[in-house]
């Protein structure tokens, strides 16, 4: 369970609400096969993901990028209960998906300096906090049901 | 060791050079100080950290965040031989400052979202990919005296 102060709460409701979900879903992903391109391997089936620009233009990875994000915006509704939020995605992760829990984490890392990219001075070192307990408390969550 | 391709390389100089590497140091100093608020247990000698705006506007904390940074340039002038470049830091860090090497990956991811945040579209997918792996070779290097 994520402990987040009212004030962090704020921040990261606050925050959220001027997050491009579609574009910034897209470029999480993206910078996610770029940065680590171990994790390419999960996504074999989505064409070509052969340079930088490639995968950042990729229709799969803008799509899927989109639903992954939209996913975490629904946790977000859910920060008292992040377990039970995303218990069914964590099965499905581990037991059809068959990806290592780390990657969540880097997923996570990603998505915080996407927020920073397009935030800039807004992403303040507060909202930065706040915001690295919700990814790691999401990481947590989706690694729960792992066996 | 870490092998930077060309491309690499030109892509962490180049934007090193845009780096204010006083403003940058403290913001990353201090955001680690505020997003891991365990790490302050380095830094007592530091005065007050009690609040973020505390911590970022801390004269102590701004000047040995500039130090950090400064030594970090060495960094980057010597991406082919980073074990060698901080060998001395590695040992300080283990024998003198009892710092758990987990700090210098904290730091080096801090040090990425404080670059997202300043350089915005020009911190593109492959410039990301590029300094990952110079902080987490700096990261590697920083711990490699430690025994």
């Amino acid at each position: 369970m994520v402990h987040l102060t009212a004030d962090e709460t704020a921040l990261v409701t606050g925050l959220w609400a001027k997050v491009n979900v579609k574009e910034y879903g897209g470029e999480a992903l993206g910078r996610l096969l770029v940065v680590y391109p171990w994790t390419q391997r999960f996504f074999e089936h989505f064409g070509d993901l052969s340079s930088a620009s490639a995968v950042m233009h990729n229709p799969k990875v803008k799509a899927h990028g989109e639903k992954v994000l939209a996913s975490f915006g629904d946790g977000l509704k859910h920060l008292d209960d992040l377990k039970g939020a995303f218990a069914e995605l964590s099965a499905l992760h581990c037991e059809k998906l068959h990806v290592d829990p780390q990657n969540f984490k880097l997923l996570g890392n990603m998505l915080v300096c996407v927020l920073s990219r397009h935030l800039g001075k807004e992403f303040s070192p507060q909202a930065q906090a706040a915001y690295e307990k919700v990814v790691a408390g999401v990481a947590n969550a989706l690694a729960h049901k792992y066996h | 060791m870490v092998h930077f391709t060309a491309e690499e390389k030109s892509a962490v100089t180049s934007l090193w050079g845009k780096v204010n590497v006083e403003e940058a140091g403290g913001e990353a100093l201090g955001r680690l100080l505020v997003v891991y608020p365990w790490t302050q247990r380095f830094f007592d000698t530091f005065g007050n950290l009690s609040s973020a705006s505390a911590i970022m506007g801390n004269p102590k904390v701004k000047a040995h965040g500039k130090k950090v940074l400064t030594s970090f340039g060495d960094a980057v002038k010597n991406m082919d031989n980073l074990k060698n470049a901080f060998a001395k830091l590695s040992e300080l860090h283990c024998d003198k400052l009892h710092v758990d090497p987990e700090n210098f990956r904290l730091l080096g991811n801090v040090l990425v979202i404080i670059l997202a945040s300043h350089f915005g579209k020009e911190f593109t997918p492959d410039t990301q990919a590029a300094w990952q792996k110079l902080v987490s070779g700096v990261a590697n290097a920083l711990s490699h005296k430690y025994h």
